[in-house]
């Protein structure tokens, strides 16, 4: 099951993949509005005067049109930031929880409203039986069916990972005096995240006969996501080439490798419908996951270069 | 929020800042005097009666001699030093606070003015207004205020005289131009130095404070900053009228010329002689202007001579009035020269030559200031009457075109020419129907009556000069291209009597019923019924004796693409092809103005402007600009803009002041006739060929407190969770950042980059830094 979800998944991801970095390319390519022809004679247009034809246009000279385009700060135009994230877990739950983690950011200007992001964050956590009984977690005693009365929930606690790939792209606004990549902006990423259990000491019982399951450990307790999020921030400079940087996003999953709607809180799980604790957690880490992109609150400091 | 001036009002301040200034640069004057090469030399050295002005080719009055006091300390010293005075001074907290007040406002209004590129001295002018001062002060036995007295001159049209409570006197050249001895400039003079004396400045500035009256003076362009701080009191007006007539008693000079100088005052808005020069003066032979025309002209007239009348009531002496009346001052001047011993009086007692001078270079001046206002009506007008009063000369004809030249762009624009010098709600006397005459001209008309004039010039021998050509082929082509006018047309030929005929049968309804027999072709007689019609009227010169040269004069005038940068022939190229920047790759030194900073804080109710603060932020803004320069690889050169500039110079001002005017009036007016005119000194000015492109910047920030919204907030706290937001928005400030980019090539004459920007944001070092660096980037390298 676990396997198929991640082929659906990877096939998915390349859809996205493709469609945003054809978005990403689009505009990219607005200011230079380039149009190729067949036979390789390219010509370059910009804003609609003709600045001449020439054999070929090659990425890199599109990255020299749009640099040109962009002093960005002092004439840096690129910025690598380490922020330190705050992610709100549990903000609908009784018991609000957040944890703070460290995202690293390279950033590269393209135009004075326009840069490109690369990110990598990386979380990890200790879940509980709080965590788990949020989600009133438990598996019915495998191949006893409806009706049986042995139901195991897990007691312990389990450590989970989760490293983030993103690619955004931040809209500075002009408006407002900015500039790529120096002062406020809107930022829109995706996200690409992979989720693993790196410890599992849950002890799964049943709370009235005290019998309890073989535990599974690891194996199996993982899977991925495919996430969106947008926000704003802004990068002041404190120093000639420091920027001290504020960001806020919100996100949400738009696919996940757990095989079920992070939206719906349908825990009813059961050998009946051919769940095991590894399943179980695997959600379970999952929608903790999805939840940490509700609201996101990033500080760190950039260096622009 | 009410005290916050738009970027427009921004840009106008600045222009009203630098407006009346002139085009001089006696740098060929000098240079020929220096080599003793010409008659047309500057002696020039104080109070010298031989001194000789090139009036031929006049460029404007220059300061000479040492730089006087008030440039070499800069006003937060000005300030400071007089703190510490008036902390000697045993006043009570509310009072010492007025007076710091006053004092700050005085001294900031006052060296703004100074170095506004408008103020002169050392040059005949100013000398003899001191001469004049000097003598009455000492037949009044006030040596000690020889010191402490400056006197200057102000480029301006006003007819106005100013002492400030710093020891500053002020006379307009507009002023100078107008009075008819030496009589009258002593009046003038003792009054101003008793309003010195008697420190009826801080006084009325005490009483407007300490009741919230605010004396509502007529304020007109120019020295607004000034006229807050300097209004006077009726009372006030009264005694200095009688303390200075007792100077002048003192001092030898007739009394009775002060009369005349409240008839001046009375009629300032005439021009300073009545030369009669209705539009009809300019017809003769076969050029003639047709009936509707002159109708027009002569129903505008009598509409603002009604107008008048509601005017001269309104010049009654009524509370809103800071000045008595004047025919009130008149009767209480004559009762106190009744009162007076006859004696032998006299005219004239610094000299009647100096005299002389002085007024003529007061009213040459005044072209130029009118001139650099863009006021090309009444420019036009003072052209005809200079040469009634001094003879033809090459200025006078330069002047000319370029009002000619200045008014065809705006009427091609479709400006309103009210703007430019052809207001009649404000033009009084033979004024008017001149200007209403050039107003009510269309494009074609006025492209004919224009080339008619300038051939006129021509044919005297100006064609000599070549700012003159340049300026005569500049509007030929802006004729041909943008007011459709062929050259053909101008050769064409129409009798008087057909004209007449022609101009008589406005009201038949078929024209051709005129029965008009043109002895030419079909496309002749097509024309004339045109004339019919009321298109166009001008036909002039076929079979003329001088048609050969005139031929020749036509020739002369030919098409020339790279003469034209009207906004008209710019729009239609703009059009066809949207050029983006392509950038100043040689660009290695750029002359840059000392920058305009204005910074609004406060919140909705009241808001201010504090000089110290925004003395420290044009020095953010230079250094800003240095140290892009330096990441760059371009020198930045700042022009000192503000008094106590280290190494500030007579020549280093005059310099300022020069660059300057050439650089507003291009602002203001958008002709190319200043460029044509400056551009041959300018290179000089900005020092040399280097140095050819001059940057011009001003910004305006303001950061506002929100008002508080109690409704907001009641609403936000139902809504809860949009608390939050309202307290974002309440605890945060309306910001507002205005800025102005001006890049020119002197080289060419041309408009390197104009960019003009409205954001949200509040002056913050590193936002001002990234502005600033990006703006220099863009000149260099392009972009958008």
């Amino acid at each position: 099951m676990g396997e198929n979800n991640m082929k659906h998944l990877r096939k998915n991801l390349m859809k996205y993949l493709i469609v945003g970095a054809c978005f990403l390319g689009s505009i990219g390519a607005v200011d230079g509005a380039i149009t190729g022809t067949l036979d390789g004679e390219i010509t370059g247009t910009l804003d609609g005067e003709i600045v001449g034809t020439v054999d070929s246009l090659r990425l890199q000279d599109k990255a020299e049109v749009a640099l040109l385009d962009n002093p960005g700060y002092m004439g840096l135009t690129q910025a690598v930031t380490v922020m330190g994230v705050t992610n709100f877990t549990g903000l609908f739950r009784m018991t609000a929880k957040y944890q703070t983690n460290v995202f690293i950011n390279y950033e590269i200007a393209r135009r004075p409203s326009l840069s490109w992001q690369f990110g990598y964050k990386s979380i990890q956590r200790t879940m509980d039986n709080v965590d788990f009984d949020d989600y009133d977690t438990y598996v019915f005693a495998p191949g006893t069916g409806w009706g049986n009365s042995l139901n195991y929930k897990p007691y312990g606690t389990m450590d989970i990972g989760y490293q983030e790939f993103t690619v955004g792209v931040k809209n500075y606004l002009q408006s407002a005096g900015s500039t790529a990549p120096f002062g406020g902006y809107l930022v829109a990423n995706l996200h690409y995240g992979l989720a693993s259990s790196s410890a599992n000491n849950l002890t799964w019982s049943d709370y009235s006969s005290g019998q309890t399951l073989p535990t599974v450990g690891t194996a199996g307790v993982s899977g991925s996501l495919v996430s969106m999020s947008y926000g704003f921030g802004f990068r002041n400079v404190i120093l000639d080439q420091v920027g001290l940087v504020f960001e806020m996003t919100s996100g949400l999953t738009m696919l996940n490798s757990g095989g079920f709607s992070v939206y719906t809180l349908d825990n009813y799980t059961g050998s009946y419908h051919g769940v095991d604790q590894a399943d179980v957690m695997r959600r379970v880490m999952l929608r903790e996951f999805h939840k940490s992109q509700w609201l996101q609150i990033k500080l760190g400091l950039g260096y622009l270069f | 929020m009410n005290d916050r001036l738009q970027f427009g009002d921004l840009l106008m301040d600045v222009c009203r800042r630098f407006l009346y200034v002139r085009q001089r640069v006696a740098m060929r004057v000098l240079l020929i005097s220096l080599l003793g090469l010409g008659a047309e030399a500057l002696l020039a050295q104080g109070g010298n009666a031989n001194v000789k002005v090139d009036f031929e080719h006049y460029r404007g009055a220059v300061c000479s001699g040492e730089l006087p006091i008030d440039f070499k300390i800069s006003s937060v010293k000005k300030v400071d030093d007089a703190m510490s005075e008036l902390k000697n001074k045993e006043l009570g907290r509310k009072e010492a606070a007025l007076e710091k007040e006053h004092l700050i406002k005085s001294v900031f209004a006052v060296d703004d003015l100074l170095m506004s590129g408008r103020i002169l001295y050392g040059d005949p002018m100013s000398d003899f207004v001191e001469a004049v001062g000097q003598k009455l002060l000492a037949a009044n036995d006030r040596g000690d205020l020889m010191e402490s007295l400056r006197f200057y001159v102000l480029k301006s049209n006003e007819v106005n005289a100013y002492a400030t409570s710093n020891g500053v006197v002020i006379v307009t050249v507009g002023l100078l131009s107008r009075i008819e001895n030496e009589s009258q400039l002593a009046f003038i003079l003792a009054h101003e130095i008793q309003h010195y004396i008697q420190k009826h400045s801080l006084q009325q500035f005490k009483h407007r404070k300490t009741t919230k009256k605010r004396v509502r003076g007529v304020v007109t362009d120019g020295d607004v900053q000034l006229k807050d701080v300097y209004q006077f009191s009726k009372e006030n007006e009264m005694e200095a009228d009688e303390k200075g007539f007792e100077m002048m008693v003192r001092s030898g000079y007739d009394l009775l010329e002060g009369v005349f100088v409240f008839d001046m005052l009375k009629y300032g808005d005439y021009p300073f002689m009545e030369a009669k020069l209705a539009l009809d003066s300019f017809e003769f032979g076969e050029y003639v202007f047709p009936k509707t025309l002159k109708d027009a002209v002569n129903t505008g007239v009598t509409a603002a001579e009604i107008e008048d009348g509601k005017y001269l009531e309104g010049l009654g002496d009524d509370d809103n009035s800071t000045h008595p009346s004047l025919d009130r001052r008149v009767v209480r001047l004559r009762d106190m020269i009744e009162g007076v011993e006859k004696g032998k009086r006299s005219f004239f007692l610094v000299g009647d030559a100096r005299f002389a001078l002085m007024q003529k270079m007061a009213r040459h001046e005044l072209l130029l200031v009118y001139m650099q206002r863009a006021d090309y009506g009444q420019l036009m007008y003072l052209t005809h009457v200079m040469r009634e009063l001094y003879g033809e000369s090459v200025f006078f004809d330069q002047a000319e075109a370029m009002g000619l030249y200045g008014l065809l762009m705006h009427k091609v624009n479709e400006h309103d020419l009210n703007r430019y010098g052809c207001d009649m709600s404000s033009s009084r006397g033979e004024w008017r129907p001149f200007i209403g005459g050039l107003r009510e001209l269309d494009v074609k008309g006025l492209s004919a009556f224009g080339m008619k004039r300038m051939w006129e010039m021509w044919k005297r021998g100006t064609s000599q000069d070549d700012f003159f050509e340049k300026v005569c082929k500049a509007y030929f082509v802006m004729a041909q291209r943008d007011g459709n006018f062929r050259l053909q047309d101008f050769l064409d030929y129409l009798p008087t009597a057909e004209f007449a005929k022609a101009d008589s049968a406005q009201g038949v309804a078929d024209p051709n019923e005129g029965k008009l027999k043109n002895p030419r072709s079909r496309v002749a007689r097509s024309r004339a019924a045109n004339v019919v019609s009321g298109d166009y009227y001008m036909a002039i010169y076929y079979q003329s004796p001088e048609k050969a040269k005139l031929q020749e004069f036509i020739d002369q005038m030919k098409w020339s693409e790279d003469l034209v940068i009207t906004k008209a022939g710019a729009d239609k190229v703009a059009k066809s092809k949207r050029k983006r920047f392509a950038g100043v790759r040689d660009l290695k030194h750029l002359v840059l103005f000392e920058p305009h900073v204005d910074v609004t804080m406060g919140n909705n109710k009241s808001s201010s402007r504090n000089p110290f603060n925004e003395f420290e932020k044009r020095k953010e803004v230079v250094s800003a600009w240095g140290n892009a320069g330096q990441r760059m690889g371009v020198d930045i050169q700042v022009l000192p803009g503000s008094t106590g500039v280290k190494g500030l110079t007579t020549e280093m001002l005059n310099r300022f002041v020069q660059v300057n005017d050439w650089m507003m009036e291009r602002m203001n007016n958008d002709t190319q006739a200043m460029i044509l005119f400056g551009s041959q000194f300018i290179t000089d000015a900005m020092g040399g060929e280097d140095y050819r492109h001059l940057a011009w910047v001003g910004y305006e920030s303001s950061t506002i407190r929100r008002k508080f919204e109690p409704g907001a907030m009641a609403l936000s706290m139902v809504l809860y969770p949009t608390f939050p937001y309202y307290l974002y928005y309440q605890l945060g400030v309306e910001k507002d950042w205005d800025e102005f980019l001006l890049v020119y090539d002197v080289k060419t004459g041309s408009i390197v980059q104009v960019k003009e920007a409205d954001l949200s944001h509040r002056w913050t070092k590193d936002f001002v830094n990234s502005r600033i660096y990006n703006h220099l980037y863009y000149i260099i390298h392009g972009g958008k």
